[in-house]
């Protein structure tokens, strides 16, 4: 060490050679620099790219973001109305939210500092703009080299081709312990797929209890609003996933694979543990329900939960329509579908098989013995492309032939086959014949044609890739033309080239160019060009029936214009299982609010209690209207009116409803809002701030009451909004 | 001496001050005073100008920190857990992260660990020359301050452009680093480095070697070897009183086992040895960064852990430490297998430096010299109370 001068006293006036140096320091304001590239300064949200999934709440460290409805953002598919908003009283500026965003729409600017004596300008709902509202460099953003979030999915085991050749052994392997785990640790819990599953299953939460292998939780939350996971868990459409945050930047969570992992686990001995109320003693009050297809089933299942005696008619030998007659057993295999059937059975539903309502027993018997009456008979009527040769023997409806498949009937395979049709029903049909003509002779001889190019048919991706595979030719972007029939047989189908499906109106109105003919070989024709319902089941109603267009008119309850019948499944919406499922589950609901024997029911509940929330909104704007205009009170108005908005938002929204249904079993204890009534009435003169303070206190103990009703983040986040500001009103006048 | 005389009447306005039971008056300096090191208060009984019992008032900076990480996230502690020692955060950083990396086995890659080191011995410059002010400010040497609080500000300087901070930086994460080092970082280090090299002897001459400065420290504050190691000192307070102590050296991470660096001690150990011990460290660590520059390989610089929303620390238990600029600063860490840890415990040096030795040290001081002696322990008051 050189420390060799030790004593001078001079030694410290070297200081002064420093004396006529430039100053290292910035002349703050009048000059200015940005922070670092990567600073964490105030924070910036790309409006538009972000869908407000909360993950950023849910990571901050602080609970310094709240979210926020937005006004102009919609909610939809992956998509809420909310936006992040952040306190910077209690931010510490740890960019963990940023890192975590799941579409990258986060970022913070080189801002270093925010002076305000104004401490509400120290929250903010960050847009593009930031803080200041001034366009700043972006410092710290999301980098692809360190991701938080697991962007890839685990993937799924199937059969290769060979393995699948020509048996109906199910395709997908499903996935062990490991991977569903793995799998489910990707999910951030943002519940953008609940919101986007036509039944509005609890599915973070049942990705949660995978995670946590708590597989009879898992199970017990599909329960809530599907009573069929086995069969979903394998062909569901999974909407889901399409709306999955985790899907913008990466590949969606599997959730379908997990629900199928999770129910494959649980033994058909030990569905009823996953009962998330008891069976009510059956009541006296009796429903019948028409068709045994996951509409009619969802139906019964939640009915005889609720105490009603339902019997099920089903005109087909076993239960489970299109999930057992229509898709197939390499897709759904059957013990899947009687996992689930069996256990609703096992409720107390009764099941009568063979009977064909409308033909064996007309409705108006069925309506002189129950109740109410729901009507679940799905489409079964094959339609058909009317094109010259149709009415030939070897030209079959999918759907005729794909139930003769389930049910063992012998019927011909021809060498060479053509099917019409793009989408799904039609992939189903045709590698199931690929099978069989495998298994008869050894060789796949099978061409698919229809309307729709390749880039727009409706089928998935994933079943023409298989199908091809398996040896299916696709022939997509042609129209029938006819079926040529030569000495009383088929040889084949003729066709032009499509030019368009679609005209500019979006209508399907297919144009050809007959010039461009192509014939493809085949002694049996399929056509699999769609499905329609069969109305006659309905007489002598039908006439009576009030319509909506080509459908019956029915309520949110699908209750129709005749009280005791309500419509559900395919009939009605969809068409797919979940969609199904959905409006057996409502239907199930209504019923019971139709018969009135559960006078406050949960439904009521909670339309009560949103409705008091917004009388009592109503009435707040309505007073403070009339208020005196006293500094104390000025800039409440606006305030309570954007609450109004909140509150008409979440009852308006299907979501939130749902949500509080699902939720509301939870509470125990029964509340009266008595405190309302006694609301005060805002005086004229002295005394209006006292009446405030009153009003506040009741507001603040409303939103207390109600925020014990959910845990579902969409009406949290509201509620407490709601009643933070109550708290902080009744603080202000200082009268809690 | 001890009377208590009015200026000129000589009248006696409190009657049996002299009396011998009420010799001794409490004498308070903070918990807000120039001469502390943070919101710290010592409570002190003095005779005259001399220092009879010392008592150490601490618990304005509590914040819970222990307590609060049972209720977090794994990940969102990485955020706080810095927030526990101001001056040099780092070490809470270091060790949070490597307490969960061996638990759950899991590897650091060697461009992080790198990074690692980097990070750790800039905060120690900073750090240093933080307490060199306070060091100085307490005998009435006011020019260092300003210099090395203006210097400590081109480190903080290559932090906001490595970390995205200052101060805090939130940037050691459990399998790595945040973020890899911005493109030219490396030679803007070098130019920091350099620069504070050339300062090093500025400093001597108005500070090191200042006349003040060597009547003031030297013989003052010292804390007896055998009570050094009686009373568990470490760091530069136990270097300084001549034993090569440093778990950098004795138990090696991240990559310390592979640079070249020295273990100054001093010998007096009084408080012009410990403030001595630290100025050469930082000559030290000037030649650390530089090897950790030249030696650093490519490669990633964090190994993917999972989704943090659900990342589970498998259950078990560690003890790491790791050499702060205050001296040992340990980890005790116990997970249940959950999502947050179960218990944290933070060792640090500033308990046995700032508290317990301090108490000892004070008492026989005289009172001009209890500033000085506080900050020749170079505590750290919020990370005391935590
Ligand atoms: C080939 C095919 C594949 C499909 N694949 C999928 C898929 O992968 N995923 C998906 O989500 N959806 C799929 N769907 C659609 C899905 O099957 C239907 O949306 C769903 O089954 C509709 O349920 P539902 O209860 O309304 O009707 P259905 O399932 O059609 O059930 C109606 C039931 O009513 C019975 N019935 C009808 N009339 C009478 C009567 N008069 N008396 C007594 N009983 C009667 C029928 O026998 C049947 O059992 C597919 C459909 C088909 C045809
Ligand atoms: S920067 Fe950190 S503390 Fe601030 S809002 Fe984001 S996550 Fe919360
Ligand atoms: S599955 Fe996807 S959309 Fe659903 S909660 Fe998890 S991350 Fe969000």
């Amino acid at each position: 060490m050189a420390i060799d001068k030790i004593g001078s006293i001079l030694r410290p006036f070297t200081a002064l050679k420093h004396i006529a140096e430039k100053p290292d320091t910035i002349d703050v304001p009048r000059h200015y620099r940005p922070a670092a590239e990567r600073y964490r300064g105030f924070h910036v949200n790309d409006m538009e790219k972000c869908i407000g999934c909360g993950t950023c709440a849910e990571i901050c460290d602080n609970d310094a973001i709240r979210m926020v409805p937005v006004k102009g953002k919609e909610a939809g598919v992956g998509k809420t109305p909310y936006r992040p908003a952040i306190d910077y009283g209690r931010c510490c500026w740890c960019a963990l939210c940023v890192d975590v965003c799941t579409t990258n729409s986060l970022s913070m600017t080189r801002e270093y500092t925010h002076i305000s004596p104004d401490t509400n300008t120290f929250f903010i709902l960050p847009d593009e703009k930031g803080i200041h509202e001034k366009e700043f460099p972006t410092g710290w953003h999301a980098d692809d080299t360190i991701n938080f979030l697991d962007l890839k999915r685990v993937p799924m085991e199937a059969l290769s081709a060979e393995e699948r050749g020509d048996s109906f052994i199910e395709i997908i392997k499903g996935f062990s312990k490991e991977q569903a785990r793995k799998e489910a640790s990707r999910c951030v819990s943002c519940g953008l797929c609940t919101a986007a599953c036509p039944a509005h299953m609890n599915i973070p939460e049942y990705i949660d209890a995978i995670w946590n292998d708590d597989l009879t939780e898992s199970g017990r939350q599909m329960y809530k609003t599907n009573p069929l996971p086995d069969v979903c868990g394998r062909i569901c459409t999974h909407a889901c996933e399409t709306a999955c945050s985790i899907g913008v930047r990466g590949e969606p969570i599997s959730i379908r694979w997990l629900k199928r992992y999770a129910m494959d686990q649980i033994p058909a001995s030990q569905l009823d543990t996953l009962l998330t109320q008891n069976v009510v003693k059956q009541g006296s009050q009796s429903v019948a329900v028409v068709g045994a297809g996951p509409a009619g089933l969802a139906a019964a299942y939640y009915l005889v939960l609720m105490g009603y005696r339902v019997t099920v008619f089903e005109k087909h030998p076993k239960a489970g329509g299109m999930m057992r007659y229509g898709m197939p057993e390499y897709r759904l295999p059957y013990e899947a579908i009687d996992k689930d059937i069996d256990f609703i059975l096992s409720l107390g539903v009764e099941l009568k098989t063979g009977i064909t309502v409308g033909k064996d027993l007309p409705l108006d018997a069925v309506q002189k013995d129950f109740d109410v009456v729901i009507m679940a008979t799905g489409f079964h009527g094959g339609r058909s492309t009317r094109v010259p040769g149709t009415d030939h023997t070897m030209v079959f409806q999918a759907v005729d032939l794909l139930a003769r498949i389930t049910k063992g009937d012998k019927f011909p395979v021809e060498k060479e086959i053509v099917v019409i049709g793009g989408g799904n029903v039609a992939m189903d049909i045709a590698r199931s014949l690929a099978r069989l003509q495998k298994k008869q002779y050894g060789e796949v001889r099978l061409t698919v044609t229809c309307l729709e190019t390749r880039d727009i048919m409706p089928a998935d991706d994933e079943e023409i890739e298989e199908g091809t595979e398996e040896g299916i030719v696709f022939k997509p972007g042609r129209g029938p033309e006819e079926i040529i029939i030569e000495d009383g047989v088929i040889t084949g189908l003729k066709t032009s080239r499509c030019v368009r499906v679609f005209n500019d109106q979006k209508m399907f109105a297919p144009e050809f160019d007959k010039n461009d003919i192509e014939v493809y070989k085949g002694a049996q024709i399929i056509e699999a060009i769609g499905q329609g319902p069969e109305f006659d089941v309905f007489a002598p109603f039908t006439a009576s029936l009030e319509m909506a267009g080509r459908r019956i008119k029915v309520d949110e309850y699908f209750q129709s214009s005749q009280p005791w019948l309500f419509v559900v499944g395919d009939i009605i919406k969809g068409p797919n299982l979940i969609t199904g499922v959905e409006t057996g589950h409502q239907a199930a609901l209504g019923v019971d609010y139709y018969l009135g024997k559960r006078a406050r029911d949960e439904i009521t509940r909670i339309d009560e209690m949103l409705g008091i929330a917004l009388a009592f909104q109503k009435d707040q704007v309505a007073q403070l209207e009339k208020a005196p205009r006293l500094p104390e009170l000025a800039g409440l108005l606006a305030i309570e009116k954007t609450n109004l908005g909140i509150v008409e938002a979440l009852l308006s929204g299907r979501n939130t409803r749902i949500h509080l249904r699902q939720e509301l079993s939870r509470v125990m204890r029964r509340r009266d809002y008595a405190y309302l009534e006694a609301l005060a009435r805002i005086p004229a003169g002295p005394g209006a701030v006292e009446a405030v303070a009153v009003r506040a206190k009741a507001g603040f103990h409303l939103y207390t009451d109600m925020l014990f009703l959910t845990k579902s983040k969409e009406l949290e986040f509201a509620m407490d909004t709601l009643r933070d500001h109550y708290r902080s009103l009744a603080e202000r006048f200082q009268t809690m | 001496m001890s009377s208590i005389i009015t200026a000129n009447d000589g009248r006696d306005i409190m009657p049996g001050a002299n009396a011998p039971e009420n010799r001794e008056y409490n004498m308070f300096i903070g918990p807000n005073h120039p001469g502390i090191e943070g919101n710290f208060a010592l409570k002190l009984v003095v005779e005259g100008d001399t220092i009879v019992r010392a008592k150490t008032e601490a618990g304005f900076l509590h914040r819970g920190f222990e307590k609060l990480m049972e209720e977090r996230l794994f990940i969102q502690n990485i955020a706080i857990v810095a927030r526990i020692c101001v001056p040099d955060p780092d070490p809470n950083e270091e060790n949070y992260a490597r307490a969960i990396e061996t638990i759950a086995n899991i590897e650091v890659p060697r461009r992080a660990q790198f990074i690692r080191v980097l990070v750790l011995e800039l905060s120690r410059i900073g750090s240093h020359l933080f307490t060199f002010g306070g060091h100085a400010g307490t005998i009435g040497l006011y020019t260092l301050p300003n210099w090395s609080i203006s210097d400590r500000d081109r480190v903080l300087e290559l932090f906001e452009e490595l970390t995205g901070g200052r101060v805090y930086h939130i940037y050691n994460m459990p399998g790595g680093v945040r973020r890899d080092l911005p493109s030219g970082f490396k030679q803007r280090v070098l130019d920091v480095m350099s620069y504070i090299e050339e300062r090093l002897p500025e400093y001597d001459d108005i500070f090191f070697n200042n006349k003040i400065l060597l009547n003031r420290a030297q013989g003052i504050g010292v804390l007896p070897k055998d009570k050094a190691l009686e009373w568990g000192a470490t760091g530069p307070d136990l270097r300084g009183a001549g034993f090569a102590h440093d778990v950098r050296k004795d138990d090696p991470y991240e990559v310390y086992g592979e640079l070249e660096f020295e273990v100054p001690t001093g010998e007096a150990s009084d408080a012009y040895s410990r403030l001595m011990v630290r100025r050469r460290e930082i000559e030290q660590s000037i030649s650390i960064v530089r090897q950790v520059l030249d030696k650093m390989p490519e490669g990633p610089v964090w190994n993917k852990q999972p989704n943090p929303l659900k990342w589970r620390v498998p259950a078990g238990d560690a003890y790491v430490r790791t050499e702060s600029s205050k001296g040992e600063y340990a980890y005790y860490m116990v997970s249940d297998g959950g999502i947050r840890p179960y218990r944290v415990h933070v060792r640090g040096a500033s308990v046995t430096h700032g508290v317990h030795i301090l108490e000892h040290m004070l008492t026989g001081a005289r009172i001009e010299d209890a500033s000085q002696i506080m900050f020749s322990m170079d505590a750290c008051p919020p990370e005391v109370d935590r």
